[in-house]
This record gives structure tokens, sequence and C-alpha cells, in this order.
């Protein structure tokens, strides 16, 4: 990493000009991926992502530059440039200060140093796991491991370091009955080592995705229409995700282009709904000790029974809208400017049992299991595929259906939830949007939708 | 760039059968604009190199942002762990000589420019009409992309990019109900830019939107636009993939020379392509692109391949190696006699679907089932008669393509590598909110 020293340089010529504050975001990372289809290692890769990204405010004007050429020259060239674009000022000299902190995210077994047998034994047990039922031909299993090691310097003083490490095992399913072929998947991760198959066993993933694959080559094709819907809980939580969440990013509120802009203190769902983002569960797999800008992660209540209470808040956008950061900038990588973006988003428990919520319900969906979606965060209009689903008929699950989307508006999904119950997961997800790809966790408990248009084959 | 005969070197002498060098090298310059002032600016130089080394029969990988000739007995060690682990096999091609192509060459406007060009542009699009309310996005991006394929069995390929385009999205309002949408385009010379051509083509869309609804659900004629119909091409090209076929993933791999498309369909992959913005004379492995009919009038005649996939398949490379595994680039649908205009009066009543959204999620490459969020406008007697939204398409990718009535004769390539016309469709399940 750049030394104490060359960051105060750097920072120093950075405000030598117009700008009001200055960055350095610096970053060397290793992903690692091992992929196994049936008994056959495919690959086992590691590539190595490592650049420094600079960034001058004036105002809320922003200029950047990245690059993967750390010496001294590159990045004085660099540096010089920003300025230069921004104009001149009064300069001073920056000083750091180290910040140190206790990690909330400990690891124990470090998966890219780990060996290579270890990780494709947990792979080979999460195929024959998958393999077990005769159904299913094929299987395929991978692993991602990520170490990113990150530093990050400002012209406040602030000095500071932080190691994020993740896993996440995918398997795919294959299931052929005469010719008849399904697919089933699931990828759970966490921001831990491979410590974390000893809670979520290699062999619980392979028999998830497979039962997912059997359930689906008895799935009729999905009826189409408004009906009431009742979503599971884990990655049934991409539907808060995708329909408010992203609309109470700064990134869309702070330019009044988010259907919840200026919304505070207001009523923007159902009085059964109280809703987070929260970057500081331990080892959560959208979790970090701190953001992307350096501020210590946090609990953010983002509804309180259906009130609006804040908004996601990084430090540029939150001059826009006169707010403090909330510790929510996040990035891909140092080729992408931080943004306010979410952690591990959750609707909380409630109370409501499921035998309740399939009472009264005469024509229905009940998404077990949902793929992912995307919002348009101006309109709130969002979509979402149902990875695995049921029909409700007089109260009773029946036929499992295939061929199954959500759609909708953000603010009206969140006013239509009548029920919430108690049985609160998070899933492991990965987010797009304009500072890249980023690991998240959605989640909620079980939960009903009075009416959402299903999409189907059947209309 | 590195000495890549100090790496050949360092290879053999570690047992390396042979070694493939990739270098890229991206340099970006954007620049955004919001309510009359520059927003952000962006400025960036990477390079990266992608190596892979055949070990007998094995292919090792690795991609590396830090990285000198000093490292590289370091680098290629690290890389060798792997070997003993990787069952799959595979090997790095030969050289073969195939045609040298000119990328385009766009020229860099400088800042000022670019500052006053995007003022200028976003003044224009708020006077357009008074219901254009934002301008939420406005930028210039200039990208610079070079890459060069080195490899110790005499692969030697460069060549270079130069692109700059205009990105834009406008919010427009009326009585509380608010609309967006955008458009990017090319520009060549900032000072030749059509201003008034490109906010025409920007608002229009966005301002008829403003009146749109849902629909009833049913099952109705519906012609998905060439915008929505590469979208929907696009998402199931992987069934062509050499790599799915031969793990018998493609729902294709055992339907060579069987009637796949209505035979109103053929598809072709060309790279060469001249109407392609960046047509390319080898791929990523430095093998020769070729045009390839994928599908003859309805008839599966080939798949993609690379070396790699080739070789499991018993066949050879298409020249198909893109994005580190077998994969389409300027690929079409041979285009029909009728436009747009002239399939809606053929249609007379439907749909015509202008845009696909949540494809990431919402098709299965397995059974080629798909359901997709969309929008477009309804069609009477062959006209526009209202913007329709918040509905589903739903439908199984292989069936719908064997009830295509007409393809039409609106293909158009832009910026992007894939092009598809027009599409009309007989009937398609519409999933909407709307009751009759």
């Amino acid at each position: 990493m750049l030394s104490k020293e060359r960051c105060e340089r750097l920072l120093s010529l950075a405000v030598d000009s117009a700008a009001d504050f200055a960055e350095i975001f610096e970053e060397e990372t290793i992903h690692e991926s091992i992929s196994m289809l049936n008994d056959s290692v495919e690959w086992a890769n590691q590539a190595k992502v490592a650049g420094v990204g600079i960034r001058l405010y004036q105002g809320s004007q922003s200029v950047y530059g990245y690059s993967n050429q750390k010496d001294e020259e590159s990045l004085t060239k660099l540096v010089k440039e920003l300025a230069e674009s921004l104009g001149q000022g009064q300069g001073q000299t920056i000083q750091l200060s180290e910040v140190s902190y206790e990690t909330r995210h400990p690891i124990r077994i470090n998966p890219v140093q780990a060996s290579l047998d270890v990780k494709i034994d947990l792979l080979k047990r999460a195929i024959a796991a998958a393999k077990e039922n005769e159904l299913i031909e094929k299987a395929h299993a991978s692993i991602g491991n990520t170490v990113q090691h990150v530093q990050i310097a400002n012209s406040d003083g602030r000095l500071i370091q932080d190691v994020r490490v993740r896993t996440r095992m995918a398997v795919q399913a294959f299931a052929n009955r005469d010719g008849n072929r399904q697919v089933g998947y699931e990828a759970p991760g966490a921001s831990m080592g491979l410590e974390f198959y000893e809670q979520t066993t290699p062999e619980s993933i392979g028999q998830e995705a497979s039962r997912i694959a059997c359930v689906l080559l008895d799935a009729i094709d999905c009826p189409s229409g408004k009906m009431p819907v009742i979503i599971d809980n884990g990655f049934g939580g991409v539907i808060f995700h995708e329909a408010c969440g992203h609309p109470l990013e700064a990134t869309a509120v702070a330019k009044n282009q988010s259907v919840f802009a200026n919304k505070i203190g207001q009523a923007i769902a159902s009085p059964k709904v109280s809703a987070y983002d929260d970057g500081t569960i331990p080892n959560a797999w959208g979790s970090q000790n701190i953001d992307d800008e350096g501020n210590f992660q946090q609990r953010r209540l983002l509804i309180k029974d259906g009130i609006l209470q804040q908004y996601m808040v990084d430090t540029l956008n939150g001059r826009r809208m006169k707010s403090p950061s909330t510790g929510s900038a996040r990035r891909q990588s140092y080729k992408y400017e931080p943004t306010s973006r979410m952690s591990n988003t959750y609707i909380d428990a409630g109370t409501d049992t499921f035998e309740d919520m399939l009472k009264g319900v005469e024509k229905g969906l009940y998404a077990k299991k949902m793929g992912g979606g995307s919002v348009n965060p101006q309109t709130g209009e969002f979509n979402f595929a149902v990875a695995e689903g049921y029909l409700i008929e007089n109260g009773q699950i029946t036929k499992p259906v295939k061929g199954a989307s959500l759609i909708g508006t953000g603010a009206d999904i969140l006013m239509q939830i009548d029920m919430v119950g108690d049985n609160l997961a998070r899933a492991a997800g990965m987010c797009g949007s304009i500072s890249g790809s980023i690991p998240t966790d959605v989640g909620q408990p079980r939960l009903r939708v009075r009416s959402i248009t299903v999409g189907g084959t059947q209309a | 760039m590195i000495n890549t005969q100090i790496w050949f070197d360092q290879a053999k002498a570690l047992g390396i059968d042979a070694l493939e060098l990739y270098e890229g090298y991206h340099e970006q310059a954007r620049l955004t604009w919001f309510e009359q002032a520059m927003d952000t600016n962006v400025i960036s130089q990477v390079s990266t190199l992608s190596i892979r080394a055949q070990v007998k029969d094995k292919l090792l990988e690795t991609s590396l942002e830090a990285y000198s000739d000093e490292e590289c007995e370091l680098i290629l060690k690290d890389l060798l762990k792997s070997a003993p682990y990787v069952n799959r096999k595979g090997r790095l091609p030969e050289a073969s000589q195939g045609t040298d192509l000119a990328g385009p060459n766009m020229p860099k406007a400088s800042a000022d420019e670019v500052k006053a060009f995007l003022a200028k542009l976003e003044a224009a699009i708020l006077a357009y009409d008074k219901r254009i309310v934002q301008v939420g996005y406005l930028g210039y991006e200039y990208n610079d992309d070079r890459r060069t394929i080195s490899s110790s069995r005499e692969v030697n390929v460069h060549d270079e990019s130069r692109v700059a385009y205009v990105v834009a999205e406008v919010v427009a309002s009326e009585k509380d109900v608010i609309k967006n949408g955008d458009d990017i385009r090319l520009v060549e010379d900032i000072h030749q830019f059509d201003i008034d051509d490109f906010v025409q083509k920007l608002c229009d869309p966005v301002l008829f939107r403003l009146k749109e609804d849902s629909m009833a659900s049913g099952n109705y004629p519906v012609i998905f636009h060439r915008d929505a119909a590469r979208s929907l091409v696009g998402a199931f090209m992987s069934l062509f993939s050499g790599e799915l076929v031969y793990k018998e993933i493609s729902i294709l791999h055992d339907k060579m020379d069987q009637k796949i498309f209505s035979d109103k369909i053929t598809l072709v992959n060309n790279p060469k392509l001249q109407s392609l913005l960046e047509p390319v004379g080898y791929d990523d492995e430095g093998v020769p692109t070729q045009e390839l009919i994928l599908v003859d009038q309805g008839r599966l005649c080939a798949f993609l391949h690379d070396t790699r996939s080739a070789d499991e398949c018993s066949t050879i490379s298409t020249g198909n190696h893109f994005n580190g595994t077998s994969s389409p680039y300027g690929t079409y649908i041979v285009p029909g006699e009728r436009d747009l205009e002239a399939l809606q009066k053929k249609m007379d009543t439907g749909l015509v679907i202008e845009e696909l959204a949540g494809l990431h999620a919402g098709i299965n490459s397995t059974t080629t089932d798909f359901s997709l969020q969309c929008k477009g406008y309804w069609v009477e007697e062959g006209q526009k008669v209202r913007p329709i939204t918040l509905v589903t398409v739903a439908a199984n990718y292989l069936e719908l393509m064997n009830k295509l009535v007409e393809v039409g004769s609106d293909l158009e390539w832009e910026y992007h590598t894939l092009a598809v016309p027009s599409l009309y469709f007989e009937e398609v399940a519409i999933s909407g909110q709307a009751s009759d």
C-alpha cells in the first residue's frame, strides 16, 4: 500500500487547487474462482486487482481519476491533472492520523490461502449431495473467494485500512426426467473464511439446488393476472431491495430522481413494515467495517411502522442533500467512484403466521424462492423473477408453477403488504448500480402482499 | 508493455508447453453535466495482463493488474500450482492468418469542448418541451482500448479502438405523473453532432409515455421492436455456445441440422462485418474470425466455438473466443421486407414491445422459458394509439421463435455487436394490471 508519507504528499498536491476535499482509495484484491462440473475440475483461477482511485471535490462537483500505475511519477501526474481541471486555489499541507479499530468480521480460515485440496473437497461434497437424487443428471459447483485489502486516506486527515474477506458457493443441479429438463440453483455466501461451510454445509447447498430442480420437473405454467402473493423469507427480500432499497439511496434521492425523494416522515409503506439497512451485522455477506470512503458502517433504520426515517447517504450526495454521511458509500473497485449503496437490507420480523396468510386466499401465488430483479428508482417500476413458486387455491398450497414474474411499483407494493411473519432470514446476492457490482444481503420474514401483478404464460 | 520473449523463455524453463499473453489497455475520459455545471469528470488508465499457460493437455489461467518482467518467474510458478488439480483439457491454438481490420478512431474532444457541448445539449433538451423537467444524466465518454495477444505459438495480434459517445437521461412530468427515458449516441465529431435530432429522439418517447398505463392480460399479436428483439435474442445466444453444447447444458446440443426456429429466420454470426462499429479479424485467442450461418431458414447449422470447446466437440474453432469463452460477436437475423410501420399495418391490432427489463433474472436458459417486464404501445388499425407499461411478456423462446409471422427490414447496428430487426409474432401471453 502507499505509505502514509506518499499519501500526505499526494493529498497536499490535490488540495493545492480549488478542491475542498481529496481522497485516495487504494486496493489490492485477490479474486479466486474454482469450478467443477460433475467430477471434473474445470478451472482454479486467481485474478489480482490492484490500483488507486483519487477523488477531489469542489462543492458537489467531483473529479475522479484511477490507474493501476502506482509509481510516483504516474500518480503525481494523475493528481495534477485532476487538480488542474478544478482550477487554482489555496493549498494546505495534509497530515494524516491513522485510525485503528477492532474488526467486527473476524475470520478463521483465509479462503484464498487455504489449500486447493480443501476447497475442491468442498465442491465435491456439494456435487455428491446434489446427485444423490437419481433425477439429477449433472451438477455444477463453484466457489468464489475474495480477499480485498483497502486503504483510504483523505484531506480531513483520516487514514484507515480494512480487509474484506468473502466466500460464496454456487451449485446448479440439472434434473432430467424423460427429456424434461429443469435447473435448480442455490448460492449462499458470507463475509467469512472457509469456516462458513461448517454452518452452511456443501451438502445442504447441493441438496437445495437439487430439490428445486426436481420440484420444477412437475411445475405447470404459471397463470397470470393480479392476485395475492405470499413471498417467503430470505431471498424474498429482493422485493424490498429493488422496490424500496434503491430508491432510498442518496444516489437517486440527492438529484430528486427517486420516487421517495422528500418523503422523510411520511408513510411510504404499510404500518406492518419496519426495515433496516445494516452494514454492521457480524460476518454478513454485505457487511464491512468501513464504507468505501473510510467511514464506519452503521445500522440504519430506514422505515419504522411504515414511516420513512432516513436515506442511505454518502459524502458527496450528502453535500447536495445537506445531510451527513450514513457510512453507505460503496464501490465495486478502485475503478468506480463510490456512491450510496445498500449493505444488508431487510424487513424486520413481525408476528403473523403462515396459516393466517393462507386463509382467505382463493387464488394466489406462494413465491417460495425469488430470483433477481431490477427497478427504475425514478418511477418505482420494478420486476422480479420467481425461481420456485406454488399456486394457492382456497387457502391451500397446491401445484408448483414455472415461468412466473412479479411486476409493480415500489410505492404501491409497500402499501399492499398486509401481513409480516416472524421467520426473518437473509440471503446473499450481487447488486449492480453506477458504482459497480457489490455483495449485498437481502432479507425479510415471510410476508403477504394483498395484490400484485403476476406474469405467466397462462393469460 | 512487457517483454514477451522474457515470459516465453521463462515459461519454457518451467516446463510450460505454450504460453499466451493477452495485454489489455483501457483509457477513459468521462465528463457529466448536471444543472448547468460540471457534475463529475473521470479520467483513467488501466493495463491488465491475462495469462493462459498450456501444461501438457491442460490450460491454466490468471489475470493481473500488478505485474512486471521482473516478476514473471514468480507469477508463472504461482500459476503452475493449480496444474495438479485441473482436470479439464485445453490447449492454445497455433497462429494462422486472418484479416487485420482497423478499429474506429474517433477524435477525443477537449474538456472545454465537452463542457460547451453538454451545456448546449442540456439547454436544448430542457427547451424542447415544458413537460421535460430535468436532465437526470448527461455525459460524454471517450474510450481508448487496445489489445495485444501474443503466444509462444506465434500468435501476434494487435488492435485498437477509440470511441466517443454521449448518454442522456431525461425526466418528464405532467400532473404528478413522472416518466424517464434515455438514449446513447456515438459522437464521431463533436462539432458536427446533430443536437436537434438527438433531442427529438430522446424526448419524444418519454413525452409519449406520460400517458402510459397497463392493459388487460391476454394472448395478443405482438411485434418486438428491434430494440426489444435484440434484448430477447441476445439473452438466449448462450444456446449456441460451444462450451454449453459440449457440456450438454444447451437444449440445442443434440439438435444439429434440425428445425429449431421458423423458416423465416436466418441467424448469422460475422465478427468481420463492416457494419459493426468495431469489426474484428481475430478473436481473443488470436484465431481468425469468419462468417458463420448459425440458423439457416430455421434449421440449426452451426455452434460458436473457441479452441477448447471445438476440441471437446471434435471440430475446429470458429474464431469465437470472446469474454473468456465461446461467445457471439457480430450476430444478426437476416432482415425481411417490411419496416416497422408496415408490420404494424399487417398486424392491424396488437402490442408493440419496445423495452424489456429483468433479463438477468427472468429467463431460464436451460428450458428457454422467460417472463419479463416490458413496455411499448398498443396498435389499432396499424396505428400507434396508446403507450403501455407495467405488463409482462411470457413464453418459451424456442416455441415462440417457431410462431414468427414475419421478420422486419429495420436492422440497425449503431454501437451494438448484435442486431435484430423487429419481429412479429402471432400470439404471445401478456399479463397486465387492468381489467377488461
